[in-house]
């Protein structure tokens, strides 16, 4: 799809999803009425250069590392909508269209070839609704007190938020429910959420002979705080666990060994993830601003990372802004990952590359205009970023996004 | 876990610490200096990252499971 297709279509759909909402405007709506507030689309796409011990595309042996090269063709849409002056529903459609090494065909009657077929083509598609409902705990008074540490009016926002997330052999299922509660006359914010995913797939092996089905449970926890600081500086701090456990992998997964044959990978069956992080934005002088963002992660199977990104914004026109960014990420890798296992008896072994020690980059520009002159609140963004690592693996991203507020 | 209990529980006495009227939050009303990317890019970001670094969370969502590629 060109550029001014993509824009046309959102601009065509802004104004089919416009015209109702504003025609509600005037007489003013009911107190209970169910209005549209904004429309988001955001398109993005993927392509990834590289080897990996997870693919056998173009391989001369059964030792070597296969083409991990594929395309991601990925549209989004998102609607929010308000019921009444509490209650916003938030509606998300995320598309994703794959070219990978991963399997076709499946489920049609027929053996499938699951770690060659690299330029097979494989969609996904997840439907996500959240609602939120904000609550004050007491009335707005313009002339309140505010000698309570609550300050005079904290604000109570609960949310639930159930996701279905389909493919061709995977299905999966989400669940969450946040809270979060605004203090000190909004000056600070203390959050926290739980959520469950289910997963269950089926279970090819290396060969692409199927075998009944797998399942996986990924339970999380969060706890945040947000903190003004200045009226130029905002922080943040966050801090999340999770604990997985099932099948940790795609089943067709495989490990070249000293003997010269592969062997299907072997992963734990559980996996404790913790991740702890750390944010501010600090706004400049020249009307640009500065945001940091540090996570340090942790996990059972050995896995220590870092990440360390930065966004440097700049303001060149009221409706204009240009945003640069650039992430430096380090990982060790797992403990049993190996490129060619001795075969002494090891339980546990992986070769997939994700999952070995590495370093990245991402680079970044991305513009981002308002245009109030088609619509309140409209916006049209566009960016480019390219992440390397040091194994190799490039991955280009063209990225385009409008929406619009009514 | 103990540190990370005690460090929180440490940001969480912070809370209010500074209180900024208002009617001086112009400037952290700006789209370039939201904490967080927009829901859209956030999901973009973490199909990249999730998909090719061991590492995921943090950002209050769960740390794998949801997707096959993960």
């Amino acid at each position: 799809m060109g550029v001014r297709s993509f824009l046309a279509a959102c601009l065509a759909t802004s104004l089919l999803v416009a015209s109702p909402a504003r025609a509600q405007e005037t007489p003013p709506p009911p107190k209970h009425s169910f209005v549209i507030e904004r429309i988001d689309t955001a398109l993005t796409a993927f392509q990834q250069h590289g080897v990996g011990y997870q693919s056998k595309a173009n391989t001369r042996s059964l030792l070597d590392p296969g083409n991990a090269a594929l395309t991601v063709f990925q549209p989004q849409i998102l609607v929010t909508a308000r019921q009444n002056e509490r209650i916003v529903h938030r509606f998300w459609v995320p598309i994703d269209f794959v070219t990978s090494a991963s399997a076709n065909a499946i489920d049609r009657g027929r053996k499938v070839d699951v770690i060659s077929n690299s330029s097979r083509q494989n969609e996904a598609m997840a439907f996500d609704w959240q609602v939120a409902y904000e609550a004050r705990t007491t009335k707005r008074d313009a002339e309140g007190d505010r000698s309570g540490w609550l300050g005079q009016s904290p604000k109570w926002t609960t949310s639930i938020r159930n996701n279905v997330h389909i493919e061709e052999n995977f299905r999966s299922w989400a669940a969450g429910i946040g809270a979060s509660l605004n203090l000190a006359d909004d000056n600070a914010t203390l959050s926290g959420s739980v959520n469950n995913v289910l997963d269950w797939f089926s279970n090819y092996d290396g060969l692409g002979v199927k075998s009944g089905r797998r399942t996986r449970s990924t339970s999380n926890v969060n706890v945040g705080l947000t903190q003004i600081l200045t009226p130029w500086t905002v922080v943040h701090a966050n801090y999340g666990v999770s604990a997985q456990y099932g099948e940790m992998g795609n089943t067709w997964n495989s490990v070249p060994f000293v003997s010269g044959e592969r062997f299907a990978e072997q992963l734990p069956r559980s996996r404790w993830r913790h991740a702890l992080v750390g944010r501010f934005a600090q706004y400049l002088p020249s009307d640009g601003a500065l945001k940091g963002f540090y996570r340090y992660y942790t996990d059972a199977w050995g896995v220590r990372a870092h990440a360390l990104e930065g966004q440097l914004s700049q303001r060149i026109h009221p409706l204009l802004y240009l945003r640069a960014s650039y992430r430096w990420y380090t990982q060790t890798g797992v403990d049993f990952f190996t490129t060619l296992s001795p075969g002494r008896g090891e339980t546990r072994f992986t070769a997939d590359s994700d999952l070995g020690p590495f370093d990245s980059h991402t680079a970044g520009l991305k513009v981002a205009a308002e245009l109030p002159f088609l619509f309140a609140g409209a916006h049209l963004d566009a960016g480019y970023e390219r992440y390397w690592r040091t194994d190799g693996l490039t991955v280009n991203v063209a990225l385009w996004q409008a929406g619009a507020r009514f | 876990m103990k540190r990370i209990v005690f460090g929180l529980l440490a940001l969480t006495s912070l809370a209010g610490c500074v209180t900024v009227p208002q009617n001086r939050r112009g400037k952290l009303a700006d789209p370039m200096m939201s904490l967080t990317d927009d829901q859209l890019e956030t999901y973009r970001k973490q199909k990249l990252y999730n998909t090719r670094e061991a590492a995921a969370g943090g950002d209050g969502t769960a740390a794998g499971g949801g997707c096959g590629c993960q």
